[in-house]
């Protein structure tokens, strides 16, 4: 791994948090020692819903200010085990609720490259933190896109595993069945040396799997098939539709075979993904109640105390899905909405494994658009439309990557990889061939405000 | 007038005895320190998860499959979601879509004594909640209780009589507790926990009236009572012309009476829906078979065995089948005396229990073989009822084998017939009077004249033969 230091990294908290509101907790640099072994000196972020023991652990919530974590996520264990060092806890919407990070009970969070914008979310600290080089590394959650979304609006790989690569114990569940813990790196191969760490089969965690293996292969597009999907054409905005035909034209020069790709249901994922993700989340956020370990509307009775805590402590997005979560698996609509998504889920798990029999990798644009304005924030239904080209990884479970692609308005494109089902590995060296090879990886890498600083 | 009929169903929780929780690796003994055993996971802490103690997979499939239940294969874990202060997650984790059993069946024996099935509908796994307990204003929380493992077992309403669901209550409690071993039975701390529905129809019609259910009947003191009351109740408001209203009631031990606990408005809508934590649970049929091959034989099958073989009355027949430690003892004193098994079930019952406890049975010191030996000896005829019941006092004070103690101790050797022959002249001589009111036809003399023989033989005349030769000699001085 490239590292920066220690030093250097305390250097850019110290002068680049205050403007940017990426980190909600910073471990004093003289408590940030990381032990020996292989990720010695790596300094981390860690998005806020991951547990640090004896770090909080908000949320980006109002109901888990002053939360202190009582254990450590697996996840985090295992790389601090191997030396990497956690240098604080990074801002994030509520509960990961959001694709802005203009949702968190603790501010917004700025773009590096143009504070007036948007980091992207929910993971929007943990991209700023890296972009700002506040740290080598941060850990994001991705359930929508929340880790790959962020990290292309930021000029960053972002990654999200095969479902249960990375134990999810310790990670504040938002959908317990899209949920993934990610990386956002500025290289793909710091992603990679992380994963060798991370990676495996959890005992706290039952949906854990065997790692793949995450050595690298080599990348030779000649022995590729690149899959492309004609339907997504239509939802490309012209600020993403150039870096894509590049990546394509270039793809094809080195000798890979494009292959287009059909996915009728694509423009169902949205409304499969919104009943799944809240249903699923009506259901973990009602652990959040005042009694135990939160904070507290004291008034008579515990209905009451739960309901006053409820009303009090979430925001408005929270409670918008919990409300929608709830209503779709109440008794009444189960079949028509609850049921009918995971059947439509089935479907689209079923197509996109279908594509991986013709194909090795699908190139996407990763977000319809770039980071856009805090003052001209789309509404709510067309910004849960920007998770359009994500969506569908969490949905099946395959390993998708965010790569940066040059810019636009001065601002970074982001397209975005996905494979089958355990190959990460595979994915991470096309990724690196991409960084290596594709023109506009330069124009990123020097593009961040904070880089030039 | 009509007639009415009555329809019970029960819902019994069983605490599964399992070293970890159901979820997490926690300690399961609750007794400790309050919050003592508890982890992120049983607490609901944010980002913790669910993984499933296997140890409570063997129990419930073997639980399963001793109630003769179909064991499913692939089962689901879902979520109830309601919120409650002493459930961590307000979400308990349970099996609603698909549970592990389904289509039990166990026996019991009507008013008319006629044996049947009562059906089970179906056994599912589930976790148990923190224990609260109230103090004035204050609601104090015990989290060594969330997450224990929980059977639930739902019967159908086949159940007619308070009666017959205590027999069926007791019949679970002694498969979970004495057979299978996997429940504490400790009924004050709440290790079996009991819910009958009960309603009422006229008999001979199939529509059901409103149902009420009576909560925690699980004492084995008032099941029935509790019961009962509750369909005099029931059929008392529907003859004055009322109807039953759904609720939730109680048994009030003190006035003997069910009371209203809370009326049932609407159904609750638990929100179900599959544990993504945990996916389906999927076991072999491997796995099934070899839990069964662990199994101990149950009691309806042991009732039939026991009955078969050695011709038990039906009290004897429950007592071994209701306390398995006294069969065990019985059956391993049966091996050393096959053809003795009346007798010796019948010295178990009438004098080891008289002085053993039949509910701590596996500490009994005298061995099966010598209970046995006593069974063997009153059957040969070799010792005399009341020297049996002397050489029981014996054997139990030395612990010696009784076939050993009639063989030197000079009490229990028995009177040579020419001896008894000699005492029986002796007797009628003695007694004139009687010996014609006998020949006169008070035959019931008989009586007097054996008593007087054992007494001047010391007990240790055949009081049988005896008998006989006091009615030879009778019969010849008739003549």
């Amino acid at each position: 791994m490239e590292l920066l230091g220690k030093k250097e990294i305390y250097a850019n908290i110290a002068a680049h948090n205050k403007a940017l509101n990426a980190y909600l907790q910073v471990v004093p640099e003289t408590a940030a020692q990381g032990s020996a072994g292989p990720l010695s000196g790596v300094c981390l972020g860690v998005k806020d819903n991951i547990a640090v023991a004896g770090l909080q652990l908000t949320c980006g919530s109002k109901f888990l200010e002053g939360y202190t974590a009582p254990y450590t996520a697996t996840v985090v264990d295992r790389l601090t085990v191997a030396g990497a060092t956690v240098v604080g806890k990074l801002n994030m919407d509520e509960f990961a609720m959001g694709s802005a990070n203009t949702y968190s009970a603790y501010g917004d969070v700025k773009n590096p490259w143009d504070e007036e914008r948007v980091p992207g979310g929910s993971s929007g600290g943990s991209a700023a933190a890296v972009a700002a080089k506040m740290c080598d590394a941060a850990l994001g959650s991705d359930t929508g896109g929340s880790v790959r979304q962020p990290a292309s609006y930021c000029g960053l790989f972002g990654y999200k595993p095969t479902y249960g690569v990375l134990s999810r114990y310790g990670l504040t569940a938002f959908a317990s069945s899209l949920d993934q813990i990610g990386i956002l790196a500025r290289h793909p191969g710091d992603i990679r040396e992380l994963m060798q760490v991370a990676a495996g089969r959890d005992h706290h965690d039952a949906t854990s799997i065997e790692a793949p293996s995450f050595a690298a292969q080599g990348f030779d597009p000649a022995k590729i098939r690149i899959g492309v999907i004609t339907e997504y054409e239509k939802s490309m905005s012209a600020a993403v539709r150039p870096a894509y035909d590049r990546c394509i034209k270039e793809l094809k020069a080195a000798g890979a075979t494009i292959v287009p790709l059909s996915f009728p249901e694509y423009d169902t994922v949205i409304s499969v993904y919104q009943v799944i993700a809240t249903a699923e989340a009506s259901s973990n956020l009602s652990r959040f109640d005042g009694i135990r370990y939160t904070k507290r509307a004291d008034t008579k009775g515990f209905r009451e105390t739960i309901a006053e805590s409820r009303g009090r402590f979430f925001g408005a997005e929270v409670k918008r899905r919990i409300l929608l979560g709830t209503w779709v698996l109440s008794r009444a609509y189960y079949d028509s909405y609850y049921l009918r998504a995971a059947k439509v889920r089935t479907v689209i798990l079923n197509r996109w494994r279908e594509f991986f029999g013709k194909v090795d990798i699908v190139l996407s644009p990763a977000t319809a658009g770039i980071a856009f304005k805090r003052a001209e924030q789309p509404d709510t239904f067309a910004l849960y439309l920007e998770d359009i080209f994500t969506i569908p990884a969490n949905l099946t479970g395959m390993p998708a990557i965010a790569v940066p692609a040059g810019t636009h308005d001065r601002m970074p494109v982001g397209l975005q990889l996905t494979a089958d089902l355990s190959r990460d590995g595979m994915l991470l060296d096309a990724a690196g061939w991409l960084e290596k090879h594709f023109m506009d990886f330069a124009t990123i890498e020097r593009g961040c405000r904070h880089d030039t600083i | 007038m009509t007639r009415y009929e009555a329809v019970i169903g029960l819902e019994i929780h069983i605490q599964i005895k399992t070293a970890g929780k159901a979820f997490c690796r926690c300690a399961s003994d609750y007794n400790a320190p309050p919050n003592s055993n508890i982890c992120p996971v049983c607490t609901g802490a944010p980002g913790a998860l669910p993984v499933l103690n296997d140890e409570f997979v063997t129990r419930a499939v073997s639980f399963c499959l001793a109630l003769g239940a179909q064991v499913n294969l692939t089962s689901s874990f879902d979520r109830k979601n309601y919120f409650y202060p002493d459930m961590p997650k307000n979400y308990q984790i349970t099996q609603f879509f698909t549970p592990i059993g389904a289509e039990g069946r166990l026996m019991v024996t009507g008013a008319d004594g006629t044996e049947r099935d009562i059906r089970i509908e179906r056994i599912h796994m589930e976790e148990d909640t923190a224990k609260s307990a109230h103090m004035g204003e204050r609601t104090l929380l015990n989290f060594n209780r969330a997450g224990l493992p929980l059977i639930e077992v739902v019967s159908h309403p086949d159940l007619k009589s308070g009666e017959e669901a205590a027999q069926y209550f007791k019949k679970i409690y002694d498969i979970a507790v004495k057979y299978l071993d996997i429940c504490h039975g400790n009924m004050e701390e709440g290790n079996l926990r009991c819910d009958a529905n009960v309603s009422i129809r006229p008999v001979g019609s199939t529509d059901l009236f409103t149902k009420a259910e009576v909560k925690n009947v699980n004492s084995f003191a008032f099941i029935a009572k509790a019961i009962d009351y509750e369909i005099e109740r029931q059929i008392a408001i529907v003859e004055a012309g009322g109807a039953v209203e759904s609720e939730t009631r109680l048994w009030n031990a003190k006035l003997k009476r069910t009371e209203t606990m809370r009326k049932k408005s609407g159904r609750n809508d638990y929100r179900y829906f599959n544990e993504p934590d945990l996916g389906p649970l999927r076991i072999t049929t491997e796995f099934v078979e070899k839990v069964r091959r662990t199994l101990p034989e149950l009691p309806d099958a042991k009732r039939r065995r026991l009955k078969d073989s050695y011709g038990l009355n039906s009290e004897l027949l429950d007592l071994f089948v209701g306390y398995p430690a006294v069969c065990a003892y019985f059956e391993r004193s049966a091996e050393c005396y096959p053809a003795g098994g009346r007798t010796i079930a019948s010295w178990i019952a009438g004098e080891l229990l008289r002085v053993e406890d039949k509910e701590h049975f596996e500490a009994v010191k005298t061995p099966p073989a010598h209970i046995a030996s006593i069974a063997r000896l009153v059957d040969e005829k070799r010792v005399t009822g009341p020297q049996a019941k002397e050489l029981f006092v014996v054997m139990r004070e030395t612990g010696n084998d009784p076939k050993e103690i009639v063989a030197v101790d000079p009490r229990f050797q028995q009177m040579a017939g020419n001896e008894s022959a000699a005492l029986v002249t002796e007797v009628l001589d003695a007694s004139p009077s009687e010996v014609e009111k006998y020949l006169g036809g008070k035959e019931n003399l008989l009586g007097f004249f054996v008593g007087q023989v054992m007494k001047r033989s010391k007990g240790k005349a055949d009081p049988a033969e005896v008998t006989e030769m006091i009615k030879k000699e009778l019969t010849k001085r008739k003549k």
